[in-house]
């Protein structure tokens, strides 16, 4: 009780220190990959956001996430989505107090490491909101329950700065099984979360016109590995447990402006800590990422981003199980891990156009393309109309393509063409 | 550049005597030498309109303090409406040689961005202002012409010095968005009354009036309300500044590359 009322003494109300806001949003799907079938999809809720900052020093920052989704040909830990659910997620709920030079937070945060667009190998504490099929990352990014402390030298004038993260409910990347594929014979059970902490160090240099991060990372993967859990041969049905393996982690990312373009590259090294012979497909899942990005605008109103991405496993080799289920099991975990290659190269090209007046049509194209041995793409273009400032119409697809032995390929079915509304406030 | 160049010429002008022929050179020097003190916080509103495009307002706190070297300038603008830009940040930082830092703090991306140099001359968040013309270049990038003694455009009973200001160097003009500029400048307080911007071919695209100066300590003017008025397709953006506090002390931090996006 002491606490909380030297806590309320140093939150004194005030009205201008309170500042809140939010978004609606409401998205249709319809699939195309199957449009006999006529498949659809819904998902909507809202966004509400708030921040009581009483003094320079403290600030109470809450950021809550309430959506409905209705998503068939999915299955998916915890919860039967082909009626519909409802789930409320924080994004944040923390308490920061910083002066000039340290900045110390706690509660829910949510992070945005990297320095590219759409690919970020070095953001390795977020998770992301699969379930959501929406084309904003606010919406998809997950949070997690985590202190962090950081220091900028010279009293905050220092290009330096130094962050040390401690996380105590990591984040997590929802996984989406086909069921179509699975032909109803694997189920998911409860993931066990949150078994292990995570801790980071991030150093950051911002230069006039360059920055870069190193960050050292341990925790565990976002998304997790299907092990068995049990098996029944009449009828068949195997029961799968998602679990998180530890791993570690390098990662360097640079940004800088060379005056007609913005260079932006993210190298990312993870060792994994722990291997499962019955749930790895590979004896090695130690890999390097690479995105090496280009940016320029051109005019008022378009803006290119061309990315050259890489995936590779330095000691590749497979380990199938001699059990045809595991080796089932092992198939799964290749594709949701992405290892079903020692080397994946691809690119990501994107384009907009922005218009700088309402009553106009926004254009955005997004081209993931995975063109090394088996090729593989999402292609997502998408149309806003801006009714007003705050008030937006979209149509939108998500194109799958590819190899069905590949992460993107895989998910051909969901393949579908969106509409929706959004309104913020 | 030159809203700056409109801000805040020194009231010490009034008390001498512009009986005395000055050159170009001498009314701009003294022009620059009253915006190197500048330090201050005004809530802003920019307007949006004319021509074909539908009206559109934001609003935003603007903090503005001169650097250690007494000439270049550090500018923070803070977005508050509408709730599509609210509380991203904008932070200029001028260096020499036309090497402006711009940096943008994006809340929805929890990201800081490095805008390219080249894209100074692109518009202030879809305004008819570009984002060099809320930087300041100093008069040593400019060649200035006197073109004699004129009405005010905006305000006739006052007298005018026309300024031809020419840039030095003809680079500059693709990272500004133009190649010359005439400068009516007052004879009774020396502030910046009308501006034109001329392109390659000599033709006037953009005109920037001024309006409503407020004089703040000591003998100092800001102006409340700037319009500028693109020519070529009559849309026009008002920027008007109200609660222009100069006398509280704005710590060096708040421009500080660091800092930006940490209340998010």
């Amino acid at each position: 009780m002491i606490s909380l009322a030297l806590l309320l003494t140093l939150l004194a109300p005030s009205a201008q220190a309170f500042e809140w806001g939010g978004k609606l949003w409401g998205n249709s799907l319809v699939k195309t990959s199957h449009p006999l079938e006529q498949q659809t999809q819904h998902n909507g809720g809202a966004r509400i956001f708030g921040k009581y900052k009483p003094n320079d020093s403290w600030q109470f920052s809450l950021e809550a996430l309430g959506f409905g989704i209705q998503t068939p040909l999915l299955i998916v830990p915890k919860k039967d989505l082909e009626a519909g659910s409802a789930f409320v997620e924080f994004n944040q709920l923390s308490l920061m107090y910083k002066t000039e030079s340290f900045r110390l937070k706690a509660g829910r945060q949510i992070t945005s490491w990297g320095k590219s667009d759409g690919i970020n190998p070095t953001d390795f504490l977020s998770g992301k909101r699969n379930l959501l099929l929406v084309t904003e990352d606010s919406l998809t990014r997950r949070g997690h329950t985590s202190a962090s402390l950081e220091w900028t030298p010279q009293s905050g004038a220092s290009p330096w700065s130094f962050e040390f993260w401690y996380v105590h409910e990591h984040a997590y990347s929802d996984v989406l099984l086909n069921s179509k594929l699975t032909q109803n014979v694997i189920s998911l059970n409860e993931q066990e979360l949150y078994q292990e902490k995570e801790f980071a160090l991030k150093f950051n240099y911002l230069g006039a016109g360059f920055d870069f991060d190193y960050i050292f990372y341990r925790g565990v993967t976002k998304t997790p590995l299907l092990t068995e859990q049990s098996r029944s041969l009449l009828p068949l049905n195997i029961s799968l447990k998602p679990i998180y393996a530890r791993q570690e982690g390098h990662g360097l990312n640079i940004a800088r402006d060379f005056e007609n373009y913005i260079l932006r590259s993210e190298i990312a090294y993870q060792r994994r800590l722990d291997t499962f012979a019955n749930a790895d497909a590979i004896t090695n899942p130690d890999r390097v990422d690479v995105v090496i990005g280009f940016e320029k605008s051109v005019g008022e109103n378009h803006r290119f981003n061309i990315q050259a991405v890489g995936h590779h496993y330095p000691d590749y080799q497979r380990s199938p199980s001699t059990d045809q289920i595991t080796r089932s099991v092992q198939n799964i975990n290749l594709l949701l891990q992405a290892q079903h290659q020692e080397t994946r190269i691809g690119s990501l090209l994107v384009y907009q156009y922005e218009p700088l007046e309402l009553n106009q049509f926004k254009f955005k194209f997004s081209w993931m393309n995975y063109f090394h041995y088996e090729s593989a793409q999402l292609i997502t273009p998408q149309f806003d109309y801006l009714w007003t400032e705050n008030f937006h119409l979209s149509i939108y697809a998500l194109i799958f393509d590819g190899s069905r032995n590949t992460p993107l390929g895989v998910l051909k079915d969901l393949s579908s063409v969106g509409f929706g509304a959004s309104l913020v406030f | 550049m030159i809203l700056f160049l409109l801000l805040l010429p020194s009231l010490n002008l009034i008390n001498e005597s512009f009986a005395q022929k000055w050159t170009a050179k001498d009314i701009m020097a003294k022009n620059e030498k009253a915006r190197q003190t500048l330090s201050l916080k005004a809530e802003g509103k920019i307007t949006i309109d004319g021509g074909t495009r539908k009206r559109q307002e934001k609003t935003f706190t603007w903090w503005r303090q001169i650097q250690k070297d007494q000439v270049h300038f550090n500018t923070l603008t803070l977005f508050h409406t509408p709730a599509t830009v609210k509380n991203q940040a904008i932070l200029f930082l001028e260096e020499s040689g036309e090497k402006n830092e711009i940096l943008m703090w994006l809340p929805t991306f929890k990201k800081t961005r490095i805008i390219e140099s080249s894209q100074q001359n692109s518009s202030f968040m879809a305004s008819d202002f570009t984002f060099s013309d809320i930087t300041a270049l100093q008069n040593e990038d400019y060649t200035f012409t006197e073109k004699g003694i004129e009405s005010c455009p905006n305000l006739a009973k006052i007298k005018c010095y026309k300024i031809d200001s020419a840039l030095k160097n003809p680079e500059s003009a693709k990272r500004l968005g133009y190649h010359k500029l005439i400068l009516w400048i007052r004879q009774d307080n020396s502030m910046t009354d009308r501006v034109h911007y001329l392109d390659e071919s000599g033709k006037v695209f953009k005109q920037l009036d001024t309006t409503g100066p407020v004089a703040i300590n000591p003998g100092k003017f800001f102006f409340t309300k700037l319009e500028m008025k693109n020519l070529t397709n009559a849309q026009f953006t008002i920027l008007e500044f109200s609660g222009i506090d100069w006398k509280t002390p704005i710590p060096d931090s708040r421009f500080y590359k660091q800092k930006l996006g940490k209340d998010d």
